[in-house]
């Protein structure tokens, strides 16, 4: 934390950002005020569209050539709305800086990294000459942690991993010594490993530098644990602002309420049912009377759908834009939204049996529900020592075959009917392949899968086994409407018309989708709404198992708990057995029963999920565990972090022995030479569901 | 980079051999050489038609001819000519005439595209951006033996205007050329001027909307806007990392149309009266003249080959991405 | 823009919902806002509608002489006549006639013969796809027009010469529409839709008729559309030199080279059927920008 005083070095009054559609115009910002003091941390909170980008980039005036800007944004005594372009330029870099979401493509491919930062260098100091300019490149390169800065400044963009580039990134944003950093979504793109050496590279600059810092996220737990005061966005209006403190434990507007409701958290609140905020934020491309919040909110009454309210004191410097706020003192976000119950899965459960069965010799799917209870019961699926490697080619002469891409690496696991095993692991870890593996997209380079006991066929595995892909604008084809989506599978396995789309709108109803909206494409609906329709189509041949590939990681916070939720019901009612592929911990943690964490294609440790996630015993389920941010400041602030060090390595010949070794704390810690030959002689095996030679068992 | 120059020249060579084949067997029978000579009247003798075929190799196989002609090639035999002439010889010289023409052409066009493109990209849906567009749509649409015509008829139109020849209109250079290096230099460019434009306002459109498209898509791209945000004056960030990194899939683009840009030589050449490439062409075609037009279709084809082969080495000189895969 | 905005929804979950809009229906609305694309589909309607109607109705045959010699255009002969007393207007609409038959015939062929080129290709991948690629290249290294003058140099004359000529014209200018096709699929491919399909047991066929070609349609439509103005342009400009319709048959470009000479003396019988070439290609053009707007979805903001 650092120490804020209350001088304001951006304060941004009435903003409003506008940009032109096909119809009209969308506003994005409609009225944001908030003063940026000196040296502290603000955090903007908010889900995707809510126009904490847009106020971020009005400040920059970096907005797209037609966007209109009204309302006054000034850098202490300066006003910065309506600059000329090029005066616009001597306050870019030099007072505010900015660093952006996506460090992928936010470095320009052709030019080296050395180059790039030096530009940013030399961009207020032209009579600085391109050496002394290099050197502080360089210098600024080792600040924010990248090994070997010398070497590395004349490698190329793409040479860097993903961390890597967003250090450089910070690095061109400290170049000019600013007052106040931007930083939009910094770490979203980036694994949770790598956002805690980013946010910390973050740090650095602001303490380098001075500058106050205006952090832009979607993920609560990173405002909990890095800002001190936080205003929160909805439909392009700020509804609360005040300390961490007070917005995270006494919010006093129903949507950030809801907000915390909504969000699975990894420090257990025991299995607390998720309260999903209903319903979606209101198109901004027309004008909106009353509180934009009103149609989703439980406490809305008829003032709210008439009457703005303004943000205004509730109590010292926090704000709430809500005209009950008072209500909310004292109440707990289970208190406000009730939970909802999901439409029609009951029925769904019903007609499982009722109705006749589509694929011949499908199982009936209440059988298996009531299917043994005590002890381990016999599993569905059994995955033994999977191997998939792919072939990658070389560059030379006649493309000799360089290497092969160790993808999965001896992966076993089992699955019951009604329960969940959840696969957790960052990017490179494996785990999307293991959901091609198993639905039969990949063939495997060694082991099996048996269903029943009996080896997979590649195609009759369709009615037990079926996938719910991450992002379903991309899984869902956009010329088919959504009874039709749904009723292919069910076509394709030989259904008549009829069945097959009476079938399809009684699984769209069971999952929340009635009625007209059956005949409507995927782009008009929203992204929580498409993700039931891929539900429903998984559902179509009344699988016993559903593979789930990061299902909700493309939603936004109060959807992802909705969809959640939904998931949790169909389970209960249908007795699935899921496999819940996901990077995000806290999900994880609030869906599955076991767990197994994956690292560089294979099990580093596995079991049941409050052992692994309160007892991690492997050290990178440790450092996994502990770079979670929770969201709430004062948990936050008091965990103790393991930051691990370096980037993850090529799957294209991985470290021998143990492949967790390279950036392993045990490994570069306290281990002797002798100790240390053995993790990179002997693979370590997965004994009492840990893999390590070296955790006490 | 070796390795991958090598690899690509490995992988041209069966192009090359395949295309020469098939364009081989196509031209073959595309018609009979001899035909002119059979139809004449009073005929020929049989004997002069035997001894004429076996010149021409129309006593041997398709097969041999093909590996005859091939081996020929590669020690500097272009093969015989019904009109007995050295197609070596010939072709060299109109080849240079050519490359000429083309030559300025493509710069030509390569700076109209890029002031255009960058200009309309910049100022996109303005007055200025609809009229290039029009413009540009214009002479897409535009045959080039047409707007060639017509030029002409405009020089000639305003030569007797002005009395005297600011531009010519036939040929390639005057015969005799004028004494002196300058004067000859001078008349070169007089003959080239109209040719030149006409090409290259029948082939740049593409190009500029290309340009076009390219600098609105990278202008909008993150690492514009990360230059930006450094500070940097736009029109610094424009050319430096919008215009650099448009231009690199341009190399490709170019090296591509020009093919299309022979074909377009040999219509501009017609009009214009060059002894170029492409009066060889069609001559060749309609006097059925197998070698010369073999040899025509290789020297072309071969010089689009390299140039691409050129375009993308360059590529991958300029985006450190492409990984010489 | 930085964020997307959420798709417009009534969010009370049981509300009446808006009817759906077919994506075609979206599409034409699309087209229609190009307000030259809207403009040139009605030209170009009305040019077909005049070349092949008009030219039965007219009262001069294209290959029967009339007693006016080189007449500048009158109400007699609106484009005027030639030396030999043709009829230029009949002549023209002939020309017209001709060219647009070549053109949609070399369209069709070329546009379905490169886009299952192109999509095979791409479904396929690997050295299948390189095979077929390095063909399809291998088409573009030679110039156009020497090929087809090649080709066509037998065939011109013949009576059905213009049906050849829209071969060779085809065979040189479907790798474009595969090389469009290819890379469409490519990408289409990778999406998880694709693989989607393939869990649920679909098999390639079904995948390629039910979600890669209809797709890829709009990029096959637009290609095409290019193509005829290609085709135009590559007609023309063969007939120009002599290799493509020949008299007594008549085309556009035919007419342009016979009366080059006669620019400056007769210049109607230059720029009446030059004119026509032009307003032919670029109503096409400007047809094929419109389709392109019209099918793509990342462009939000197109008005002309």
């Amino acid at each position: 934390m650092t120490t804020a005083t209350t001088a304001e070095v951006l304060g941004i009054r009435d903003l409003t950002v506008a940009f032109p559609d096909e119809q009209g115009q969308v506003s994005a910002v409609r009225g944001v005020s908030w003063s940026l003091r000196a040296g502290e941390v603000l955090g903007v909170v908010g889900e995707s569209g809510c126009g904490k980008s847009a106020t971020a980039l009005a400040v920059m005036g970096l907005l797209p050539p037609g966007a209109r800007v009204g309302g006054s944004v000034r850098f202490r005594d300066r006003e910065l709305v309506g600059l000329r372009d090029d005066e616009m330029a001597s306050v870019r870099g030099r007072s505010v800086a900015m660093v952006f979401q996506d460090p992928l493509s936010a470095l320009n491919p052709v030019y080296s990294v050395g180059f790039q930062v030096a530009e940013a260098v030399r961009a207020h100091h032209p009579r600085l000459g391109r050496e002394q300019a290099v050197e502080r490149a360089i210098a600024l390169l080792e600040l924010v942690g990248i090994p070997n800065a010398r070497d590395r400044a004349a490698d190329y963009p793409h040479e860097f991993s993903g961390g890597m580039r967003q250090r450089v990134v910070i690095a061109i944003a400290m170049a000019d010594d600013p007052d106040v950093i931007i930083a939009d979504e910094p770490t979203t793109a980036l694994d949770v490993t790598i956002q805690a050496q980013v946010l910390d590279a973050l740090r650095t600059a602001r303490e380098q530098t001075g500058a106050a810092t205006m952090l832009i996220t979607h993920d609560l737990g990173v405002v909990a644990g890095q800002a001190d005061r936080v205003v929160v966005m909805y439909a392009g209006k700020v509804v609360e602002s005040g300390t961490v403190e007070e917005v995270f434990y006494s919010p006093r507007m129903p949507y950030t309420l809801g907000l915390l409701g909504s969000l699975p958290r990894l420090d257990g609140r025991e299995d607390a049912r998720l309260t999903p905020i209903a319903g979606t934020p209101p198109p901004l491309d027309r004008p909106i009377t009353g509180c934009a919040f009103a149609p989703r909110c439980p406490l809305a009454r008829d003032v709210c759908r008439t009457e703005e309210p303004a943000l205004v004191p509730v109590d010292g410097e926090h704000l709430a834009a809500c005209h009950f706020s008072a209500e909310l003192v004292g109440r707990r976000p289970q208190d406000v939204f009730p939970p909802r119950a999901a439409p029609a899965v009951d029925a769904v459960a019903a007609n499982a049996v009722a109705v006749s069965a589509v694929a011949a010799n499908a199982v009936a799917v209440g059988a298996v529900a009531d299917g043994p209870v005590s002890g381990r019961p016999t599993p569905i699926i059994t995955a033994s020592s999977l191997v998939k490697h792919y072939r990658v080619r070389g560059t030379g002469l006649f493309r000799r075959d360089r290497g092969e891409l160790h993808a999965v690496c001896d992966v076993s696991f089992d699955l019951s009917a009604g329960e969940t095993l959840g696969l957790v692991g960052e990017s490179g870890s494996g785990k999307s392949t293991i959901a091609k593996l198993l639905m039969s997209l990949e063939e495997p380079t060694g082991g099996g899968v048996l269903l029943d006991g009996r080896p997979l066929s590649p195609r009759g595995h369709a009615r037990d086994l079926q996938i719910v892909f991450q992002d379903p604008m991309n899984s869902l084809d956009p010329r088919m409407t959504a009874a039709d989506l749904v009723a292919e599978p069910l076509r394709i396995n030989g259904a008549g018309r009829r069945e097959a789309r009476a079938r399809a709108l009684e699984l769209l109803g069971s999952v929340g989708l009635s009625g007209a909206r059956s005949e409507r494409y995927p782009h008009e609906f929203s992204g929580g709404q498409r993700q039931r329709i891929g539900i429903a189509r998984a559902l179509a041949l009344r699988p016993r198992v559903l593979v789930l590939d990061e299902p909700v990681s493309a939603l936004d916070v109060s959807v992802q708990a909705d969809v959640i939720n939904l998931l949790e019901d169909l389970q209960d009612s249908l007795g699935l057995a899921y496999l819940f592929i996901a990077h995000d911990l806290s999900v994880v943690r609030h869906i599955a029963d076991r767990v197994a964490v994956l690292y560089l294609g294979r099990v580093v440790e596995t079991g049941d999920r409050d052992t692994v996630f309160d007892h991690p015993r492997h050290p990178y389920t440790r450092a996994l565990v502990s770079a979670v941010p929770l969201p709430d400041p004062r948990k936050e602030r008091a965990r103790e972090r393991i930051i691990l060090t370096g980037d993850v390595p090529s799957p294209v010949n991985p470290p021998s022995g143990c492949r967790f070794r390279t950036r392993c704390p045990l490994h570069l810690g306290r281990l002797t030479d002798e100790q240390r030959s053995r993790c990179a002689g002997e693979t370590p095996a997965l004994l009492d569901g840990v893999a390590c030679h070296w955790v006490e068992r | 980079m070796l390795a991958y120059v090598l690899r690509r020249l490995l992988h041209t060579i069966p192009i090359v051999l395949v295309g020469s084949f098939v364009t081989f067997v196509m031209v073959s029978a595309s018609g009979d050489p001899l035909g002119d000579l059979k139809a004449k009247q009073p005929p020929v003798s049989q004997a002069i038609l035997d001894a004429e075929a076996h010149r021409m190799r129309l006593d041997q196989p398709l097969l041999e001819r093909y590996w005859r002609w091939l081996t020929g090639i590669l020690s500097g035999d272009w093969g015989p000519s019904v009109k007995r002439i050295d197609i070596g010889a010939e072709i060299w010289p109109r080849l240079l005439v050519s490359a000429r023409l083309v030559t300025l052409a493509v710069l030509l066009a390569l700076v109209l595209a890029l002031v255009i493109g960058v200009v309309s990209a910049v100022k996109r849906y303005s007055a200025v951006d609809y009229a290039f567009t029009a413009v540009g749509f214009l002479l897409l649409s535009m045959p080039a033996f047409w707007l060639a015509v017509l030029l002409k008829q405009q020089a000639i139109e305003l030569n007797q205007a002005t009395g005297t020849t600011l531009v010519y209109t036939v040929g390639e250079a005057s015969i005799p050329p004028p004494p002196g290096l300058w004067p000859t230099v001078l008349d070169v460019l007089g003959h080239v001027v109209l040719p030149t434009i006409v090409l290259a306002m029948t082939s740049f459109a593409p190009w500029s909307r290309f340009v076009r498209s390219s600098m609105i898509e990278v202008q909008q791209s993150d690492y514009v806007r990360l230059a930006r945000a450094k500070g940097i004056k736009r029109r610094t960030v424009l050319v430096r990392h919008a215009l650099r990194t448009a231009l690199v899939p341009l190399t490709t683009v170019v090296a591509l149309d020009l093919a299309v840009l022979f074909s377009g030589a040999v219509i501009t050449e017609t009009v214009f009266q060059w002894r170029g490439m492409g009066s060889f062409l069609l001559s060749s075609v309609r006097d059925k003249d197998i070698y010369a037009v073999m040899a025509w279709l290789l020297l072309v084809s071969l010089i689009v080959v390299v140039f691409n082969l050129i375009a993308d080495l360059l590529y991958a000189v300029l985006d450190r991405r492409i990984r010489l895969g | 823009m930085a964020e997307t905005v959420q798709t417009p929804l009534a969010p009370d979950v049981d509300g009446e919902a808006p009817v759906a809009t077919p994506r075609w229906r979206l599409v034409v609305r699309r087209f229609l806002r190009h307000r030259l694309a809207t403009i040139s589909l009605v030209v170009f309607v009305l040019l077909v509608l005049l070349a092949f109607v008009g030219g039965e109705l007219w009262h001069y045959r294209y290959d029967v002489y009339t007693p006016d010699n080189s007449q500048p255009p009158s109400a007699e002969h609106p484009f005027g006549t030639d030396a030999t007393g043709y009829d230029l207007l009949a002549q023209v609409l002939r020309g017209t006639q001709r060219s647009i038959e070549i053109a949609l015939f070399v369209a069709a062929v070329s546009g379905v013969f490169g886009s299952v080129w192109g999509a095979v290709a791409g479904f396929h991948g690997g050295k299948v796809d390189t095979l077929m690629m390095r063909v399809a290249d291998l088409v573009l290294i030679f110039p156009a027009i020497a090929v087809a003058a090649v080709l066509a140099n037998n065939v011109g004359a013949s009576s059905q010469g213009w049906l050849l000529i829209g071969l060779v014209l085809a065979a040189l200018t479907w790798p474009y529409v595969a090389r469009l096709v290819r890379g469409v699929v490519l990408s289409l491919r990778e999406r998880e839709f694709i693989a989607a399909a393939r869990t649920f047991g679909a098999g390639s066929w079904r995948i390629i008729f039910r979600h890669v070609l209809p797709n890829a349609m709009g990029t096959v439509i637009v290609a095409v559309t290019i193509i005829v103005a290609v085709a135009i342009l590559a007609e023309t400009a063969l007939s120009f030199i002599g290799f493509g319709v020949r008299p007594p048959d008549t085309s556009l470009g035919l007419l342009v080279s016979q009366n080059q000479t006669a620019v400056s003396t007769r210049p109607w019988l230059f720029y009446f059927p030059g004119l026509f070439i032009v307003v032919i290609a670029l109503s096409i053009n400007f047809i094929g920008d419109g389709l392109r707007d019209a099918f793509d979805n990342t462009r939000s903001r197109s008005r002309r």
